[in-house]
């Protein structure tokens, strides 16, 4: 009982994180070959890169726990963000751990896994190096990065990238629905269509807003999808596009209007609408070209606002332009 | 077998010289420099170039073969933070001599290959302190850094400028990226030694995706060939062909035909476009992939989407008018981000938007030749160029030296009919600070120091030369020249400076 009731509580992102690496969706090339990595051993120093919530650090985990089995306790050390990761850790705990010894098969290694390697400093970095080269026959480094970029070049020469790419909606939508199945989650099908909506491609951000809307409100529905995640309304924003369309002007922006009145941002409202714009069903006489030009105006609308031009009469200036264009 | 369980970098290690990936020019410049090391008095190299272009493997292989013992300098022999880093660096190169010595008899060399931390947070402290270290060097030393492009605060070079390297007569080694050829032949030869069955394709896609860096390669194999041959693709390149693959689809911009049958593309080619290509005139079908998809599967930033098809679309564009659109919408694209600020706020994804619909929009029915490779964003190339140039000129004496205009430059005008003018240019750049600020005192001992400054005994050769070559011309006055305009550069000391010259005498 005592142990039903702390799962409830945990987050589904932590309840529902895959084990083994069969388990992770998305990116099967990559976790393909970590797969067979993870039979045979001798894995090489890795960085794995890619967007946030696409499974880097729960493929590093998994495939650590099919590497080491039961060891995994004490051959993995794992350091996020929130450690302090300053050259003094480098220096100290990573090379104490490194020199640690835990028997392990042949062909098995320790494993630190540095999460959002990318916040690192240089020097630490840079001291991490020359820990890497040392300790390579008994330890080897996965580090999870946004951005391959950040990490400095000897330490990338170092490692094997993989880089991972945003998950699929269709992806996403797999996952999500087994979620729901277990733990009784009662949805509909726009419901889940709009986590997927406000998710974008993050497994982690999807999980979160399903139970979030779950705990709030029990039933997973448009409406309280977007409660939750406080979004513009993307039925309005369609709504609004039609209106556009016919050239109805006033009704298109009283739309807008409101938005602004209910507290959201401009640059809210307009990426909202970029997003909306991408995929909405258009009426079948209006073709790719309208949705083009709509892009380019909610994009040079966009600019402004980022530059600092966040008024109404922008966005108002936007559905005028909007309403201009031919169809 | 015997591997199993080391990284691919180690197991195949070089043993020979013949097996580095290092053109032979440069493997001779290290072999050279080796030799004439220990001549006369210990010298100092700076070797820097990319990563993985085989630095340290060159140099610990011909010292192998030499038999010349390399005493590697290990930061880490210092856990606590109160020590100076660059301090200790210091008593490294000079102390480790006398504790090293009389139980060898066999030559060694100091060899740098990893800074300590505070060399690169207090660049004056370590290079005052290397000055020092200079002065009673026991042992030659070797600096093996990387280049480190990404980080300026990181970067050898701002560590030792020119003028740092010429005021110590620090030699200096340029290694280049491992070219492609070397870079194939040290795969294949890894793989053989390796036993490894990857085929030569996935080889040749490793070597292209490694940017010359051959330790990225060997990693690149090892997480790509560890275990059973299997199917799946290694990731670097299959994203790579991904990427290709969709900048096709969407310069192609291919359509459904109306029916929802889709044909291969061939056939389409051969048997509907003669019949039907009036006909479907001005009807544009639905694309055949949905263009977030596509961009979403490219996994390409925004910008490079529009490098990309800015560089190829030219190629598939028939009519003047549409390729005047599409020009019209790249360059739309290009002032969306035009300033720094709302290019780190934007979202990128507009670029790619705006420019892939617009391309497959008044791509419509153009006939794009049979073959067509696509090609790499060109001024990506030339910004390369750009940079390489940049850093090369910053190396020249004159950018680093602050004096090249006023003194320099002229001098070496003006004797240029002499000497040969580079050597003068470094006889008169040589270790000499000294201004009106100094005072008196500190200026004597700056000339003493001078004189017996390692620097001075290791040019002492070259200057030799020098004047040799000045004494065979038999011309006298220009000496006269060479003096009067040293009086001039120290403008406080005219004796001492003179007597320093005399030095040069042998």
């Amino acid at each position: 009982m005592a142990t039903s009731t702390k799962h409830d509580l945990a987050p589904w992102v932590e309840k529902y994180r895959p084990q083994v690496l069969s388990d992770i969706v998305g990116n099967s090339n990559i976790v393909d070959r970590l797969k067979v990595i993870g039979k045979d051993g001798n894995v090489p120093n890795i960085i794995l890169s890619g967007p946030p919530g696409c499974g880097k650090t729960t493929s590093v985990w998994a495939l650590a726990r099919e590497l080491l089995g039961a060891k995994i306790d004490d051959a993995v050390l794992e350091l996020n963000a929130s450690d302090e990761r300053g050259i003094e850790v480098v220096r100290n705990r990573i090379k104490i751990f490194a020199q640690t010894k835990v028997s392990l098969p042949p062909g098995r290694h320790k494993i630190i896994i540095l999460d959002e390697a990318d916040s690192m400093t240089e020097g630490a970095q840079q001291a991490l190096r020359r820990t890497m080269e040392i300790h390579s026959k008994t330890t080897r480094f996965a580090l999870a990065c946004n951005q391959s970029e950040k990490i400095i070049e000897p330490i990338q020469s170092r490692c094997a990238l993989l880089r991972y790419t945003k998950l699929t909606d269709a992806e996403l939508l797999c996952r999500v629905k087994e979620v729901c199945h277990a733990e009784n989650v009662n949805s509909d099908d726009q419901g889940l269509q709009m986590i997927l909506f406000t998710a974008q491609g993050d497994m982690r951000q999807a999980l979160n807003n399903l139970q979030a809307t779950v705990s709030a409100y029990g039933i997973v529905n448009m409406e309280n999808v977007l409660k939750v995640c406080d979004e513009p309304h993307p039925e309005l924003m369609i709504k609004m596009i039609t209106l556009c369309i016919e050239k109805k002007f006033f009704e298109a922006s009283q739309i807008i209007h409101e938005f602004f009145r209910l507290g959201y941002s401009p640059e809210d409202i307009v990426s909202t609408l970029f997003r909306v714009v991408k995929y909405v069903e258009l009426p079948k006489n209006i073709g790719e070209q309208v949705r083009m030009d709509f892009i380019e105006k909610i994009a040079l609308c966009h600019m402004r606002i980022v530059q600092g031009l966040s008024t109404k009469l922008q966005l108002s200036r936007m559905v005028a332009d909007l309403c201009r264009i031919e169809v | 077998m015997q591997n199993k369980g080391a990284l691919y970098t180690e197991s195949t290690h070089p043993k020979v010289a013949s097996d580095l990936a290092v053109h032979n020019k440069k493997v001779q410049e290290v072999r050279s420099w080796l030799d004439t090391c220990f001549d006369n008095f210990p010298r100092v190299l700076l070797l820097t170039g990319p990563t993985g272009s085989g630095k340290s493997t060159t140099v610990e292989l011909l010292c192998k073969e030499k038999g010349i013992n390399l005493l590697e300098y290990d930061e880490e022999c210092l856990l606590d933070d109160e020590i100076n880093g660059n301090l200790e660096l210091e008593r490294y190169l000079t102390q480790s001599a006398a504790r090293l010595l009389p139980g060898k008899p066999k030559k060694s060399i100091i060899f740098v290959t990893s800074l300590p931390d505070a060399a690169y947070n207090n660049i004056f402290d370590f290079r005052d302190r290397l000055h020092n270290a200079f002065f009673d060097l026991k042992l030659p030393v070797i600096f093996c850094l990387s280049d480190v492009d990404s980080s300026w605060h990181l970067n050898p070079n701002r560590l030792f400028t020119a003028t740092f390297l010429q005021k110590n007569g620090i030699d200096r080694i340029k290694f280049n990226a491992v070219a492609i050829t070397y870079l194939k032949k040290a795969v294949n030869r890894a793989a053989s030694i390796l036993r490894l069955t990857t085929s030569g394709t996935r080889i040749d896609a490793i070597c292209e995706e490694s940017n010359g860096d051959l330790r990225l390669a060997l990693n690149m194999l090892q997480m790509n060939s560890v275990g059973r041959p299997s199917s799946s693709t290694c990731s670097a390149k299959s994203n790579r062909e991904e990427t290709f693959h969709m900048l096709g689809r969407i310069l192609h911009a291919k359509r459904t035909n109306g029916t929802n049958t889709l044909m291969s593309s061939s056939q389409k080619r051969k048997l509907i476009k003669p019949k039907e290509q009036p006909k479907s005139d001005g009807i544009r079908h639905p694309l055949e992939y949905d263009v977030s998809d596509i961009i979403q599967m490219s996994s390409m930033s925004g910008e490079k989407i529009l490098d990309f098809l800015h560089e190829n679309e030219l190629k598939f564009c028939d009519k003047l008018r549409n390729l005047r659109n599409i020009s019209d919408k790249f360059s739309l694209c290009d002032t969306l981000y035009s300033d720094w600020i709302t290019k780190q706020r934007l979202p990128d994804e507009y670029n790619a938007q705006i420019s892939a619909r617009n391309v497959m929009w008044f791509n419509f029915e153009c006939k794009p030749p049979q073959w067509c490779s696509l090609h790499g964003p060109l001024l990506s190339d030339l910004n390369r160029e750009i940079r390489d140039s940049v850093t090369e000129l910053r190396r020249l004496s004159m950018i680093g030296d602050s004096q090249f205009t006023t003194l320099t430059s002229p001098y070496s005008t003006m004797i240029s009919g002499i000497l040969d003018s580079n050597q003068i240019t470094s006889y008169l750049s040589r270790p000499m600070n000294m201004s009106w600020k100094s005072g008196r005192d500190s200026l004597h001992i700056q000339i003493d120091n001078y004189a017996n400054s390692i620097y001075f005994k290791r040019n002492a050769e070259k200057i030799s030369k020098i004047r040799k070559e000045a004494i065979q011309n038999e011309i006298t006055e220009e000496n006269d020249y060479e003096d009067e305009k040293i009086t001039i550069e120290e403008t406080d000391d005219e004796a001492d400076s003179d007597d320093s010259f005399e030095n040069f005498h042998p």
